[in-house]
């Protein structure tokens, strides 16, 4: 029987969309080159938010690497999808930090150093200035970056506004290795609303702290920490809410391996001593 | 209210084209749009299902039938006597005979599952699509979905141009 098939409403179509596989975005691109019906459904906040209802733990596509080896690919994807975002050239940026949908980047260069927030998903950038404060007496700059927008569950703010946490250490003058100094760190935030960077929170420390390659954590909407390495690990907390900072040792021995701090299912913070 | 087998309530469904079901409540209830009409005593005399003919109301049954999760005279389940898992599997082999349709049946289906709320054959229907379209080139699918494809040739080009890796 060669019956003409019924035209599928719209809700219909978005009803079998939503089961496209979720790990490989080539299927929803497809889908959008159909016809324009179909890419203005897969376009809809609504559709992406049942996406999200349906997939609650987002599928790992890839991750980027920063590294010396040109042959080895920027992104390495995670999955058989061909999927394959035009990352910012390793060359010139660094990776820092991703959270909430945006990857964020640091400058390589000799000169002023830059910041870079990408959206892998739009692949959307933008750049922000480093705080005017962090000079070139300044070292082990370390940055985070965050949704700004009240309450979101950070399922559809990609485009929306973004704050940047940026913590740097200060060189004492007259820095001599023997004595005993007392360092300072210091942090401040960046709101893309304003486009400018907050005031400056300073913390003194009996000893330098490099966070440069550690991974920040965000624990409810307004704490940031970091983990320190090795040699004097140390917990930086900083409260986005009311922009104090500490610096505070870990619980017990860490320090022999360092340690990692990791977020538990309900947002509690766990001190992983496994080391790195 | 109609009765067939103590303890067992009956509803009865009528289509548009003037049929009529006698079915188990339990079984008219897999539909969540039933089950909310039943709750809300809107259920007295038979129920109309509008725009579902008889011929996919009866396949719609058949469905439920099949996945009503069955209890013994004592109430106990089923899957007491037996396994779980394979009682999940020789539904997953039924299912896919159930899903050997016409494209149109299977819209119909589609529908169908959606005006009902029934989840498992809104699932199963659309997961059927889900395969074809991914296994298909774009011309068969718009063939098979009688959908035209409205993109100016520069603008499908474009999105193919921004997207190369999709389109390998």
């Amino acid at each position: 029987m060669a019956a003409a098939p019924p035209a599928i409403p719209d809700d219909l179509i978005e009803e079998i969309l939503l089961r496209l596989p979720p790990d490989d975005p080539a299927f929803l691109l497809r889908a959008s080159i159909l016809c324009k019906d179909w890419a203005g459904i897969v376009s809809r906040p609504a559709f992406r938010r049942r996406l999200h209802e349906l997939h609650p733990t987002p599928p790992l596509l890839g991750f980027l690497r920063d590294g010396l080896y040109e042959r080895i690919p920027r992104f390495i994807p995670t999955t058989a999808s061909s999927f394959s975002p035009a990352a910012p050239d390793w060359h010139s940026w660094r990776a820092k930090n991703c959270r909430h949908g945006r990857a964020l980047f640091i400058s390589t260069g000799k000169g002023t150093l830059e910041l870079l927030v990408w959206e892998p998903t739009t692949g959307a950038q933008q750049r922000v200035p480093v705080p005017a404060a962090f000079g070139s007496w300044n070292n082990y700059p370390m940055a985070a970056v965050l949704c700004a927008a009240d309450g979101c569950d950070h399922r559809d703010c990609l485009g929306g506004p973004f704050r940047v946490v940026f913590s740097f250490s200060d060189l004492p003058e007259d820095f001599d290795p023997q004595e005993e100094e007392e360092w300072v760190r210091s942090a401040t935030v960046y709101s893309s609303e304003t486009g400018t960077w907050g005031e400056l929170t300073s913390v003194h420390s009996e000893f330098n702290i490099s966070y440069q390659r550690c991974a920040s954590v965000l624990v409810g909407s307004s704490l940031l920490y970091f983990r320190g390495r090795t040699e004097h690990t140390s917990i930086m907390e900083y409260d986005l809410a009311s922009h104090a900072l500490t610096v505070s040792e870990p619980p017990d021995d860490c320090t022999e391996h360092g340690c990692n701090l990791m977020l538990t299912e309900d947002g509690g913070l766990v001190v992983d001593k496994r080391g790195e | 209210m109609a009765t067939r087998e103590a303890g067992k309530k009956m509803i009865m469904l009528k289509s548009p084209d003037g049929m009529e079901f006698e079915v188990e409540e339990a079984v008219a209830m897999e539909s969540q749009t039933i089950r909310k009409m039943i709750e809300d005593d809107c259920a007295d005399t038979a129920i109309l299902i509008p725009n579902i003919n008889s011929k996919i109301l009866s396949r719609v049954i058949e469905y439920c039938n099949k996945h009503v999760p069955t209890t013994g005279a004592t109430g106990a389940a089923a899957s007491d006597t037996v396994a779980p898992a394979a009682l999940a599997e020789d539904l997953k082999i039924w299912d896919a005979e159930f899903i050997k349709v016409n494209r149109a049946t299977r819209f119909n289906l589609i529908q169908a599952a959606s005006y009902l709320n029934i989840k498992g054959l809104l699932d199963l229907t659309s997961q059927t699509t889900i395969d074809t379209i991914s296994d298909n080139s774009l011309e068969e699918i718009r063939s098979f979905l009688s959908t035209k494809n409205d993109y100016l040739p520069e603008e499908e080009q474009t999105i193919r141009r921004e997207n190369q890796w999709a389109f390998q």
